[in-house]
């Protein structure tokens, strides 16, 4: 099986061919004349076709049935409110002590992404601020030379914020965002105001935050096609990497080099928001653990810290005759569940102004960091659903410097510097291009729901303008559009 | 503001039960690699073309697909229909009880209860009609917009009356509940429950954002007979002392727990309340499916939709039922988590019942055929048939499966029925004190649904229909 990144270095090609995706030129003035090849199917044949609320919330098109009870059982452990311990039902418990949320789907509304909290008395309710501090003497910095380490946690907090917690156990604190008006002009004089976030921690329970503390804001992102990325080998997103600029573009794409507790080994990061965690079982246990308070094999300690005695004392949900509150076959049916959750398909994708926006798209440079396709490989029957896909997921799964207004502050809102590192690899500018597909449905599967890291942006037009740092010419080119150019760029968005 | 996602309580799920999408029918798993790509069926599959049969079998074509149609209508008004006489019966039942509270009338008032679930459960195919049903229609918007109502599972019962904390499995954090309490607070909510109207119950659903708050419909009626099964895995049903509903200085909450006659009172008011609210409900149900009601009704929109609109509706619900329902969430989930939470008709310990009936509801639409309360037996026009006429071999094979499911949740009811083993106990796992024997019972019926949903799916491609799903479809 031969893999291709087909867009970019396809198009720096400039093979000509009349049809069958892989050898389209997109310098050529006839590809954007129709829809490419397959690109309706966003998720090859996984791909389904709704564009309602539940878009994001069906399995796999190509699953036979007899694997969607899978799907469904998974879909109840992700939906379905986990409780404090204890309860008789084992199975069922083991919340906390601390937690953000006690189910998935609170933050992954309906399957979709979240958002940031409205205003100052909004509760981050689908948002949380991981915590991390740069090493302050030669102890901690021999911490970190640990592989398995992706960062210094606050002494008093951990590496996350929880702002919920059982009976007997104070919550961490609160997130407050304060937000002000910052207005981005177009060349042709159009004013698009933009809401930039302060966010900060309020009522601290457990002491002050470490004075070097860094916030990194999440907002929980979109669960669609995560089984599709997952598959393709290391070596094609590698392919795209361009750590120093070597080509010259401005574009300095890396991967993150991340733990895989399972392999004990550092493979690249594909998952959240800095490409911290390898696969789609681990991101899923650390997030049962961290957002949820959940131990499995893979996390198996609670999320409280040393002085967190409350926290500590806790009763645990593991139960007679188990190891962990959660148990390796539900840790599997939510992956399962989480690998499957299908890609919709493209709206309107031969429409002439979608097709126009593409153009516009490509030729800002977009498609530098957000790679429009991949084919997957040849698989095993557990993942027969993801085998042999054509996929058009808009991401090259790398880090870029996004610029000095999107990164992760201090703990009064004062941006981090490019030298700070926050998990792993990634600095306190650096974010993982965000796959777009299905991105045109979000607010259709959530009027709620925001873009970007920290949610901040209420429109696409407004995560196109907040890029910076490697995007800033991309973002540029964008501010030249017109009236008319602006719809399009939208609409092929919105086609996605 | 804080927002917790928009919650609808229904039958043992969430709001978000993800639904499967049948956009391309791939049989079998060597198709995929084939796969060439074709916008073209989206198109074929959401429109559902013309209404008439387009079999050229040189057999005579008797079946009219408007007929079997236009029969699913009467299925479903004769289930509503009986769920409503039964549901009075019960209601009856429960005015006895109330009036002169005693073993014997207690007694009654559950059987009652029990006779209301059978029709009830044998409706439940009918209830996947989000995104067949017409937008704006005048009454009851959907059937599963009014389902929520109805049948809300998980119930949190501590929302409602008190519980057992040490064996209290719920997520309701608050100390005031419907039945102790002028005012009930949950999340950023607070509701007056000083007087209990039916507004008071509806306003109740999902308060503070939580799906599982839940006052109204058959499982809060079957919470104040039974009260909270406090046995776990172990034998045994709920057992509220009929000392619970004494208003003569002797009324209690809990054997052994004496409290004020208003507490007994509320209780009381509580279920007549409820009672009636559902009674409302299934009336407002009835007539939806009533021909002789005038205007836009849920039967008028599904018997003016295409045929094939119709049909597509129809094995819908019976692969959402028997597959997303029945098979995963209801069976499946339990038996992973060992978790009585998980069981429907928990307190009273007849889930077995209900889950029989339930896959009687799938047979019922294939079949065209019900067996009413009254002992008769409604038939008519039904996908068999049509099936029979053009692949007599397939509907020998559905026919032969629906025994298969109809023998395993046999097997389920005879545990409970005749061994005394009921589901909570089926499904305890190992370390609960469960059996692989016991376990198995459930994993059979299991099985024994996902090879009947395969063919159900065969059925609609035999039918013509490539995409089973409805677009604003969350079920299957």
């Amino acid at each position: 099986m031969k893999f291709y990144v087909n867009a970019l270095l396809i198009a720096l090609s400039g093979v000509l061919s009349a049809c069958g995706g892989s050898s389209s030129s997109s310098n050529s003035e006839d590809f954007f004349k129709q829809a490419e090849g397959s690109e309706a199917l966003s998720g090859g044949e996984t791909t389904v076709f709704n564009a309602s609320a539940e878009a994001y919330s069906k399995p796999s098109a190509n699953m036979i049935t007899s694997r969607k009870g899978d799907f469904f059982v998974g879909n109840d452990f992700f939906s379905d409110p986990w409780v404090a311990a204890p309860a008789s039902t084992t199975a069922r418990d083991g919340l906390g002590p601390l937690f953000n949320v006690s189910a998935c789907q609170s933050c992954h509304i309906k399957d979709g992404r979240g958002h940031a909290p409205e205003n100052a008395e909004d509760t981050a309710d689908s948002l949380l601020i991981r915590l991390s501090h740069p090493p302050q003497n030669d102890t901690e910095a021999t911490v970190l030379l640990d592989e398995s380490v992706a960062n210094l946690g606050d002494p008093n907090y951990g590496g996350q914020l929880q702002d919920r917690s059982v009976q007997g156990v104070a919550a961490e604190g609160r997130v407050r965002v304060d937000y002000s008006v910052k207005t981005i002009e177009f060349s042709d004089g159009f004013k698009v105001d933009l809401r930039q976030p302060v966010f900060s921690i309020e009522n601290l329970a457990y002491g002050a935050l470490h004075e070097d503390v860094t916030l990194s804001m999440r907002v929980a992102p979109v669960m669609i096609g995560l089984g599709l990325l997952e598959v393709i080998p290391e070596s094609v997103y590698l392919e795209k990497a361009d750590e120093n600029d070597a080509d010259g573009d401005g574009i300095s794409g890396r991967p993150n080099y991340v733990w895989d507790k399972s392999l004990a080994k550092t493979v690249m990061g594909r998952f959240g928001w800095k490409a911290g965690q390898p696969s789609l079982r681990q991101q899923n246990s650390g997030a049962f653990n961290g957002d949820i308070g959940m131990t499995s094999s893979l996390f198996s300690g609670q999320p409280c810290v040393e002085t967190q005695q409350d926290c500590l004392n806790a009763i645990s949900g593991v139960g007679p005759g188990e190891e962990h509150e959660l148990t390796d076959e539900i840790v599997d049916f939510v992956e399962f569940y989480s690998r499957n959750l299908a890609v919709p398909g493209r709206r309107d994708e031969g429409n002439v102004d979608v097709l126009a926006g593409k153009k516009l798209f490509y030729q800002a440079g977009c498609t530098a960091c957000h790679t429009p396709s991949y084919t997957t490989p040849a698989l095993a029957e557990t993942h027969v659903e993801q085998s042999e896909q054509k996929i058009f997921p808009y991401t090259d799964l790398l880090l870029h410097d996004m610029g000095e207004l999107l990164a992760d502050t201090d703990q009064h809102g004062n941006p981090r510097s490019e030298t700070v590192a926050v998990e792993f690899l990634a600095t306190a500018r650096e974010w993982r291009t965000a796959p777009l597909w299905g991105i045109g449905l979000a607010q259709t599967v959530d009027d709620d729901a925001t873009f970007l890291h920290d949610g901040r942006a209420r429109t696409l037009m407004e995560a196109v303008l907040w890029h910076g740092g490697e995007a800033q010419a991309s973002q540029q080119a964008v501010l030249s559009f017109n009236a008319a150019e602006r719809d399009q760029l939208i609409k092929f968005l919105e086609s996605l | 503001m804080s927002r917790i996602q928009s919650r609808k309580p229904v039958f043992c799920g969430t709001s978000s039960c993800a639904s499967n999408s049948f956009q391309k029918i791939n049989w079998p798993i060597q198709s995929f690699k084939t796969f060439s790509v074709a916008p073209l069926i989206l198109a074929l599959a959401a429109c559902g073309g013309g209404g008439s049969s387009s079999s050229s079998s040189s057999a005579v074509n008797i079946t009219a697909k408007s007929a079997v149609v236009s029969h699913f209508a009467d299925l479903a008004f004769a289930g509503y229909q009986d769920s409503l006489l039964a549901a009075q019966n019960l209601q009856t039942a429960i005015s006895t009880f109330l009036a002169t509270p005693d073993e014997t009338n207690l007694a009654a008032a559950k059987t009652a209860y029990l006779a209301a679930r059978k029709p009830y459960a044998q409706t439940e195919a009918f209830r996947f009609d989000e995104g067949f049903v017409s937008q704006g229609l005048p009454g009851v918007s959907s059937v599963d917009a009014w389902e929520g109502q109805v049948n809300a599972w998980p119930l949190d019962e501590a929302l409602i009356d008190y519980v057992d904390a040490s064996a209290y499995e719920g997520e309701y954090t608050a100390t005031s509940n419907v039945i102790n309490s002028n005012s009930v607070t949950a999340g950023d909510d607070t509701i007056d429950t000083s007087t209990l109207t039916t507004d008071v119950l509806i306003s109740l659903n999902e308060v503070g954002g939580s799906e599982a708050n839940v006052a109204t419909g058959y499982h809060a009626i079957e919470f104040m007979l039974w009260g909270q099964d406090i046995n776990g895995t172990a034998a045994g049903a709920g057992n509220r002392p009929v000392t619970d509903y004494l208003t003569n200085g002797s009324c209690t909450s809990g054997a052994d727990n004496p409290q004020p006659d208003a507490i007994c009172e509320k209780r009381a008011a509580y279920l007549t309340v409820a009672t009636t609210l559902l009674i409302d409900d299934l009336e407002a149900m009835v007539a939806e499916w009533n021909p002789a009601t005038a205007g836009l009704t849920l039967r008028s929109d599904l018997v003016d939709s295409a045929d094939q609109t119709g049909l597509n509706r129809m094995l819908f619900g019976m692969g959402s039922l028997a597959l997303g329902e029945l098979a995963s969430e209801r069976m499946q989930v339990a038996l992973i988590a060992g978790s009585t939470e998980d069981e429907h008709e928990c307190f009273s310990d007849s889930t077995h019942l209900a889950y029989f009936y339930n896959a009687k509801s799938v047979q019922n639409v294939y079949m065209g055929s019900y067996q009413r309360i009254d002992n008769s037996t409604l038939t008519g026009s039904s996908i068999s048939d049509l099936i029979a006429e053009t692949n007599a071999t397939l509907d020998a094979q559905v026919k032969s499966q629906f025994a298969k499911v109809d023998a395993a949740m046999q097997a389920i009811v005879d545990s409970a029925e005749v061994d005394g083993v009921a589901f909570d106990q089926l499904i305890a796992t190992i370390s609960q004190g469960g059996t692989s024997e016991r376990r198995a019972l459930v994993s059979t019926a299991i099985t024994e649904l996902q090879t009947l949903t395969d063919l159900i799916e065969q059925v609609a491609a035999a039918l013509g229909i490539s995409n089973l799903d409805s677009d604003g479809g969350s079920q299957f």
